[in-house]
């Protein structure tokens, strides 16, 4: 089996399912993809763990699943609204269209750079495409104001890195992965709280607020 | 024997956090105050003791002066907080909870600190952004929140740079021990390129610009005692992080971006200080201003680097009693505006007395060991870069001094406005000119 | 034997094309268990228009009334460029290339724009500046992935790329492929004026290509409408022979019988096709006007990815 397309194949509909993060608008829609786009990323990582023989890669892919796909996802449905199927993003810093054309070309300017400059030492061509995949998730940070969508922005970049690292260096030690997936879990559990509070003086207008500013 | 004393800070913290999770009255406060003041003599001793690598732990000559600071600060912080959390109005979860998070946040940091792995100490600084980020909203107001959420969300994604940076670090050497990395000798670029990763990461933590944008609303709306330990040991034991992880290849690329970016922090700091209207940010300033001539100590090495844990351990004592002091202050006056509070030294004597010298402490006046710290970064400096840098260097932080102890000298000294009594005259013009002189004289002496 | 096999590609679309178009709308009618039109509605509807008079309004000029003609001309050119029954070049196929055929559909749109604008009636004005909008947008996609085609097949040819595709198992998996296939399927969409960017009601809300034909009556009301059918089916075949089911295609050197066989089963394929659209449209509603941009953003980004894929797989920078 050929690994390069494998992965070539697998990042690239990583990095279109955080395309259609960016052009959502409903929050739990975009929890929904962000679940499948975890659960696919961990059925690569249970392949490429068992075609390598590394039984570190399966149990990180099993945690991936337990945690999130299963429940960190369910956490934050819980956390939305009663009627969690109306809450949607209401303040963009960009309109949609720009976020989109924005978020690819992000990605053509990483592969680009990358090709430049990684590509010699590393040889993997396709390895640009979870770099862009971290960077997307900083735009999607910056483009959107709901705390839930920054915060699956966030573990948008940390699956990129995650996918960077197993499919490069597969001998990475498991404490890493453990580590990401522990204080993963802290973030969102404080993220739960914040929230409650934050969509009461959620931003809407567009004025800072005038003790943090300067 | 030896090894024990080493994993009684992470455990003497860790059963306080969880014995403070007990709603008796009273028994948060007791339990922190014993454990923090037993962690700092276990400090001592450990301060006193020798250099110890095994595979959990590599304590080293910087170790052991950060997990002093560490403990000095977490006891004076725990015990100011027993009388400051009575005056917190409405806040958000009960005070025993709040004891609990703090000696988790000191467990988190005396981790980091000890460990000998370099996995493990982004898993630790990344543990102090959890543990510390409830800290900040205790106060439940709009803007707390806000600042705690940007607070999580910038340094959150600041670490995931240095986890990459850790990750392609690995990809060279091929080990996470931070003793096999000292002693590898790797020089490759995918090593640089983790190492200067990893330097914006950690420095995200630190309040390096250009990543210090959570700094000045974190430290203007956490209750005083936060602040204190986050200006005083939080931002050190980020640029901890980024020694353990630059002396791995301490090429000529990693010192040049250091002493840059520590650079633009102090000037950067310094002109946002000129313009600051509420004290507790222009004390942040300070802070993130002294962590650049920090960072600019680490980078150059050699009698620098002592100069900046000089700086780091005087900072860490000055700065915490700026902000106890200015916690007094927003207690009785209720009001974080530096316009606002007038006359400190009539309406609240010792508390303004004692700003007085803990604010010039804290900028770098002499005699306070700030200043010998500098001195010694500066004379680095000379030797390496040349005159007109220093210089340069100097104008910022003298920037830096005048406008904190302007704005504090105003809040302290000042009373009811009285009639300008000033004529306009070409005759005043002479002093500026000397004063102009007494700068540009070096200049024309040029040693 | 290739001019005959032009002419019967000619009559074969020209005939067929309102047959498709029948049969989409009774199979969404059926899918709504209602009873339906019957198949041959539209050859009806065209000859009742033949029979009428035609009435054109005062101010417009002399091309209101060539418009519809120039614009079924272009699409007879079409007709027999493009590989629709056979997969080797008939007796006009160097006429135009793949990219040129692109650029001929944005002709023959420009003077149903054009013709639109020129009788001063407010829906028409309404449905050119809508259509404008969202072609000028679409066109440069299409291009954009004629052009990849090229880079593929290293021609320009859009009989070889539907070789490549049919023979080479390689290039029918590959990434780029699905990438370019998806791209081009939003596209259709777009460009025939399906849900959910455009509905056929009367209402003003939903008209995109419907209100630029309001003026029209009589003959030319037919010829548009017959013109339109053929752009619907040249659209469809193109997706199908050259993107997703490349297969059973005559290639060079086949025999006559096989060709004619060959219509009969490019018809049913397009059938599938056109089931599979009635069930994307009765599933879903239009879009607001303003999110068809997102969704030609979207349709961007495939385009974009199938670049990127390419590079990355031919291994060329």
């Amino acid at each position: 089996m050929d690994f390069e397309k494998l992965f070539l194949l697998f990042t690239s509909f990583q990095i279109l399912l955080v395309v259609f993060i960016q052009w959502q608008v409903y929050i739990k829609k975009n929890i929904i993809t962000f679940a499948i786009s975890s659960f696919i990323l961990a059925i690569y990582l249970f392949f490429l763990g068992s075609a390598k023989g590394e039984s570190s890669l399966i149990f990180i892919a099993i945690l991936t699943i337990i945690v999130r796909t299963i429940f960190i996802p369910r956490f934050m449905i819980v956390k939305l609204t009663k009627e969690h199927w109306r809450v949607r993003e209401s303040a963009p810093t960009m309109g949609t269209a720009s976020g989109i054309i924005c978020s690819i070309l992000i990605v053509i300017l990483c592969y680009i750079v990358y090709t430049f400059t990684l590509y010699n030492y590393l040889k993997v061509r396709a390895g640009a495409l979870p770099l862009a995949m971290i960077l997307q998730g900083l735009f999607l940070i910056i483009s959107k104001r709901n705390t839930f969508v920054q915060l699956i922005g966030y573990m948008i970049m940390e699956n990129g890195v995650l996918l960077f690292g197993a499919s490069l260096f597969p001998n990475l030690p498991f404490i890493f992965e453990a580590g990401i997936i522990l204080d993963l879990l802290g973030i969102v559990m404080i993220s739960g709280i914040i929230n409650k509070l934050r969509e009461n003086y959620v931003p809407d207008t567009l004025e800072e607020i005038e003790e943090l500013k300067g | 024997m030896q090894n024990y004393i080493y994993y009684l800070p992470i455990i003497l913290s860790a059963i306080a956090g969880l014995i403070s999770l007990l709603k008796q009255k009273g028994v948060a406060e007791f339990i922190s105050a014993i454990s923090s003041i037993s962690v700092l003599v276990c400090s001592i001793i450990i301060f006193r003791g020798e250099n110890f690598v095994n595979s959990s732990f590599y304590i080293d000559y910087i170790s052991k002066v950060m997990i002093f600071v560490i403990a000095a600060i977490y006891t004076a912080t725990v015990i100011y907080s027993i009388s400051y959390v009575k005056y917190i109005d409405n806040p958000l979860f009960h005070t025993n909870h709040y004891f609990a998070w703090m000696n988790f946040f000191a467990l988190s940091m005396f981790f980091s600190v000890e460990t000998n792995n370099l996995g493990l100490l982004w898993v630790g600084i990344e543990a102090t952004t959890v543990t510390s980020a409830l800290l900040i909203a205790i106060e439940g107001k709009k803007e707390s929140i806000e600042a705690t959420w940007r607070y999580i969300l910038i340094v959150s994604c600041g670490l995931i740079m240095s986890l990459l940076g850790t990750i392609l670090i690995y990809g060279e050497v091929h080990s996470l021990d931070i003793s096999v990395a000292l002693n590898s000798h790797a020089s490759g670029k995918i090593v640089i390129l983790g190492i200067l990763l990893s330097i914006v990461g950690y420095g995200t933590k630190a309040g390096i610009f250009p990543m210090h944008t959570w700094l000045p609303d974190v430290h203007g709306k956490a209750p005083s005692p936060v602040s204190a330990i986050f200006s005083g040991v939080l931002l050190p034991v980020a640029l901890f992080g980024i020694l353990r992880v630059s002396n791995i290849c301490f090429s000529h690329e990693i010192r040049m971006f250091m002493f840059i970016l520590g650079f633009l922090s102090v000037a950067v700091a310094a002109l946002l200080m000129t313009v600051q209207k509420f004290y507790k940010r222009l004390f942040a300033y300070s802070s993130m201003e002294n962590m650049g001539i920090a960072l600019i100590g680490f980078a150059l090495g050699g009698k620098a680097l002592t100069g900046a844990l000089i700086v780091i351990i005087c900072h860490a004592f000055a700065k915490s009693a700026v902000f106890y002091l200015s916690g007094n202050i927003l207690i009785r006056f209720k009001d974080a505006t530096i316009s606002g509070i007038k006359g400190l030294i009539k309406k609240m004597p010792f508390t303004g007395f004692c700003l007085f010298f803990a604010i010039l402490a804290a900028t770098g006046a002499p005699p306070f060991a700030t200043f010998i710290g500098e001195i010694l970064i500066f004379s680095k400096i000379i030797s390496i870069y040349g005159w007109i840098i220093a210089l340069i260097l100097g104008v910022f932080i003298s920037i830096a001094f005048i406008s904190a102890n302007y704005y504090t000298g105003r809040m302290i000294f000042s009373e009811k406005e009285k009639d300008v009594k000033e004529r306009k005259s070409l005759v005043n013009y002479v002093p500026l000119i000397n004063i102009l002189m007494s700068f540009f004289i070096i200049f024309l002496i040029n040693i | 034997m290739l001019l005959i096999y032009s002419i019967l590609q000619l009559i074969y679309v020209i005939l067929l094309a309102p047959l498709l178009v029948g049969i989409l709308a009774k199979l969404k009618e059926r899918l709504e268990s209602k009873q339906g039109p019957s198949i041959f509605q539209p050859y009806y509807d065209i000859f009742k228009l033949l029979k009428k008079e035609s009435l054109v309004p005062q101010v417009a000029s002399p091309l209101f009334r060539l418009g519809p003609y120039i614009n079924f001309a272009f699409y007879m050119l079409l007709i027999i460029i493009l590989p629709i029954i056979t997969g080797f070049p008939l007796t006009f196929g160097p006429t135009a290339d793949f990219i040129g055929g692109g650029l001929i559909f944005g002709a023959a749109g420009l003077i149903k724009k054009i013709t639109a604008l020129d009788s001063r009636n407010n829906y028409s004005h309404l449905g050119t500046a809508r259509a404008a909008s969202v072609g000028s947008l679409a066109d440069p996609m299409v291009v954009l992935i004629f052009i990849l085609c090229g880079i593929i097949s290293n021609t320009n040819n859009p009989y070889v790329i539907n070789n490549i595709f049919q023979t080479s198992h390689t290039w029918f998996t590959s990434i780029v492929h699905l990438f370019i296939a998806s791209a081009f399927g939003m596209i259709i969409i777009i460009e025939t004026g399906k849900l959910p960017i455009e509905s056929k009601t009367q209402a003003e809300f939903g008209m995109i290509d419907q209100a630029m034909e309001l003026e029209y009556s009589g003959p030319d009301l037919a010829i548009y409408k017959w013109g339109s059918y053929i752009k619907h089916f040249l659209l469809m075949s193109v997706f199908l022979n050259v993107f997703s089911l490349p297969f059973w295609v005559p290639m060079e050197g086949a025999s006559f019988g096989y060709v004619i066989i060959y219509s009969v089963i490019h018809f049913i394929k397009m059938v599938v096709l056109v089931t599979i659209i009635a069930l994307l449209e009765e599933s879903i509603s239009k879009y607001r006007l303003y999110k068809i941009f997102d969704y030609m953003a979207v349709a961007f980004v495939l385009t974009l990815l199938g670049v990127i894929a390419i590079y990355t797989t031919k291994g060329i920078f």
